[in-house]
């Protein structure tokens, strides 16, 4: 079994998995209870926080822990907004990112705001003019995606930061699922007003996320109970989860150069072995890109029947459009980066992991060749 | 560029007996507080006394500085050779960095090696003109600068300082004695507690806990605010003692006037303050108490009360406004824990109508029901002392978390 399917998941570590296990059976009161026992685990949820903060080299943020990405997304989000509806104001964010933050917006759009959606260019990119042209005095949030999904395309994080920074009412919000303990910043977190990620892409467990915000903002959750996390995500705080993700955030950024290069090398096996051979499109970019995405249309088959024939060889990788007699799904990220259908349905998204092998990445290549030797003659048939 | 930040004691050139030992308080101080920077080296020279920065990032090492009592003020001293081009290069890249802040200014020269080909004016003057061409919108005042750049120019280089920062002044932490601190979890008491250390008096913590009407929670929030003053007081300690006092009060409020509960409680606790003051070589008690804010603390008040002690009581905040009051818990960065909404002994047992005039022989005489100085001396005996540093956090409710990450 080959798995290369770790931008959907990761498989959670031992040691994270003891450390729940650990955490579930010593500390398992409420956070939130007045007694000794209560304020025990709360101390050991603020330390987690705490690490949280200091591996990040956090300064004057708040934390709150959900439980997802997409939790935490809606969180930012229409923790901002709520308090401007009915208000006609302009909210910003591109075409390329994950549903959870594309949906909200969607929404909110009809609840009365103007939503700009930012176009990307053929690599995937936005560019930082197009949200100083869009900015206006009615503007009150920008999110935009720290790493793109789909291709690894890196979007210029370091400008969009210059560019709100002109407008000091202007929330950033950035999604940082595939960035935060894999990619090494070329801008400061602290820069960020609302940045979010998740435990499981990065050998963590899931049903945890994380919002991390600027202290003085204040958010108005749509999620209504008592005060726990400051009434901002209320429910029983689950302080295991919260634990292991301030540990798994830990080990990501100790290893993350590591990793890094491990990954690299895997993602040029890649890209040699498929730049410019005839049938073989490679979707991602070829500067700013995370290696530990390689997205790859073959021109001719439909990426559900590479994925199912290399599933029949044991090689798991994803696809994100759907095509079948009845409807047709199309991945936004590729659609608005090549308007062209076809290539976006034959497109298969690659992620790797240093849990790979130089050798999962040979027969992968061997295997994508021989599949398409094999479908792509019977269709030309 | 950075060579050295030069440190100036104020108030201690004053006191010429006592000034060697004072400096060297003084710049221990100083050291303990910038323990972590293992590049920094130290020296004297007379009364002088310099941090050598090798290398470290001076902004970090700064704003410790400005935080620690005794100093006055500080520079920070750039060095470069004797020779005019370089002296003009490095004028002019320390001008460009500090130059948002002002427009006028002004170039003083001190020449030491008095064979360098120029003159102190010459050097002004070369200086000057090469500060005009490079920033635009300079302005020179030779009367009134906003910032004056100071030149020395010695025989081992050139040396320029940048203007005087402050320091929060003061004396050195611990050379004028210790102090009994009343310590509550409120915003004033540990207001009252930085100004003393400020000053140079090193203060013992005394907290008054009434479980279980006190919580856990009150005790860590004073731990907590303690904890903010620990890096800038003397050897980087302070003892928080925690006195049970639920006895006491039970025993007030069964037998005294209920408008007389504060009186006596107050009387009570400063019993308690000098009696440990006595034990513990403290030379004085401090607290946060305001005139007029709340009942005990009228002058009437603080004249029955205080008159159970025969050592001086210094009230840093007595005339002070509230707004200036937490103005200051913000900038010593308290405000936000001390608002923290748990009970501390002060608000159980508040009586309906406390009297504001408490006359001090009907104290005496309400004081006389009851005998507290068993209950007194039972106090103190069981009184736990809690030591505080900044290297670890203390948490009254034990975590048991040390080896999770």
């Amino acid at each position: 079994m080959i798995y290369f399917d770790y931008a959907a998941t990761t498989p959670p570590t031992k040691e994270i998995m003891a450390l729940h296990e650990k955490i579930s059976k010593e500390y398992w009161y409420n956070c939130n209870s007045a007694h000794q026992m209560g304020i025990m685990c709360d101390q050991l949820l603020q330390k987690a926080s705490n690490v949280i903060k200091n591996t990040l080299h956090l300064k004057k943020k708040k934390i709150v822990y959900t439980s997802s990405a997409t939790t935490a997304n809606n969180l930012a989000i229409y923790g901002i907004c709520n308090s401007y509806l009915g208000q006609n104001k302009h909210i910003i964010t591109t075409k390329i990112e994950h549903p959870s933050v594309l949906n909200c917006y969607k929404d909110l759009e009809t609840k009365g705001f103007k939503v700009t959606y930012l176009d990307v260019n053929s690599e995937g990119f936005i560019d930082p003019e197009d949200i100083i042209n869009a900015i206006s005095s009615d503007t009150i949030l920008i999110s935009i995606m720290w790493v793109n999904n789909i291709i690894g395309a890196i979007q210029p994080i370091n400008e969009v930061i210059k560019v709100v920074k002109r407008y000091p009412r202007l929330k950033l919000h950035v999604d940082g699922v595939g960035g935060v303990g894999k990619i090494a910043p070329d801008f400061d977190f602290n820069d960020i007003d609302l940045l979010t990620y998740t435990a499981h892409k990065l050998e963590g467990i899931k049903g945890t996320g994380v919002l991390i915000y600027q202290e003085n903002i204040s958010l108005n959750s749509n999620v209504k109970g008592g005060h726990q996390q400051e009434g901002n995500m209320p429910g029983t705080v689950d302080l295991a989860g919260a634990v292991c993700f301030a540990k798994t955030t830990q080990e990501a950024v100790k290893n993350l150069s590591e990793n890094y290069e491990i990954v690299s090398k895997y993602h040029d096996e890649l890209v040699n072995a498929f730049k410019g051979i005839p049938h073989f499109i490679i979707n991602s970019p070829m500067h700013d890109y995370s290696p530990y995405l390689f997205n790859l249309s073959i021109m001719g088959l439909k990426g559900e029947t590479i994925m199912h024939s290399l599933e029949q060889n044991e090689i798991y990788v994803s696809t994100t459009s759907a095509c079948n007699a009845t409807s047709k799904t199309l991945d936004k990220t590729l659609m608005a980066m090549t308007n062209d259908e076809t290539r976006t349905i034959d497109a298969i998204r690659i992620s790797l992991s240093h849990l790979n092998t130089l050798s999962d990445i040979t027969t992968l290549i061997e295997t994508i060749k021989m599949i398409t030797e094999k479908y792509l003659k019977k269709e030309q048939q | 560029m950075e060579e050295y930040i030069l440190i100036r004691y104020g108030e201690l050139s004053l006191k010429k007996t006592n000034r060697r030992q004072f400096i060297n308080r003084a710049s221990n101080n100083i050291k303990r507080a910038l323990k972590d920077y293992i590049n920094l080296k130290y020296e004297s020279r007379g009364l002088r006394f310099y941090i050598v920065l090798n290398g470290t990032n001076p902004d970090e090492v700064i704003s410790i500085l400005k935080k620690i009592p005794g100093v006055y003020s500080f520079s920070v001293v750039s060095r470069c050779l004797s020779n005019m081009e370089d002296i003009c290069d490095l004028a002019l890249e320390i001008m460009k960095k500090e130059q948002v802040n002002f427009k006028t200014f002004k170039v003083e020269t001190h020449r030491a090696d008095k064979n360098f080909p120029k003159t102190s004016q010459e050097i002004t003057q070369e200086v000057s003109r090469h500060l005009f061409r490079n920033i635009p919108g300079l302005k020179a005042d030779v009367h009134n600068p906003e910032y004056t750049l100071n030149v020395e120019v010695r025989l081992e280089g050139s040396f320029i300082f940048s203007q005087s920062i402050r320091g929060v002044g003061g004396l050195p932490t611990g050379s004028m004695g210790k102090g009994v601190l009343m310590i509550s979890g409120g915003i004033d008491s540990i207001v009252a507690g930085y100004m003393a250390n400020k000053k140079g008096v090193a203060i013992e913590a005394l907290h008054f806990a009434s479980p279980p009407y006190t919580s856990d929670l009150a005790l860590q929030k004073v731990v907590d605010l303690l904890e903010k003053l620990t890096p800038f007081a003397e050897h980087q300690n302070i003892n928080l003692y925690v006195v049970p006092f639920t006895k006491i009060q039970q025993a007030i409020y069964d037998n005294c006037r209920d408008d007389y509960g504060i009186t006596i409680m107050r009387r009570m606790m400063y019993r308690i303050c000098q009696q440990f003051a006595k034990t513990h070589d403290c030379l004085a008690i401090i607290n946060g108490e305001n005139i007029g804010q709340v009942a005990s603390q009228t002058l009437e008040s603080m004249q029955t009360i205080g008159e159970v002690v025969n050592i001086p009581v210094i009230r840093p905040l007595a005339t002070f406004d509230k707004e200036e009051i937490v103005e200051i818990a913000k900038k010593i960065d308290t405000y936000d824990i001390s608002i923290r909404p748990y009970e501390d002994c002060c608000t159980v047992f508040v009586p309906k109508h406390p009297q504001i005039k408490p006359l001090l022989s009907k104290a005496i005489s309400e004081e006389n029901k009851f005998d507290y100085q068993t209950l007194i001396d039972e106090a103190l005996n069981n009184t736990k002392r809690i030591g505080l540093h900044p290297r670890h956090h203390y948490q009254v409710i034990d975590s048991h978390d040390e080896d999770i990450f």
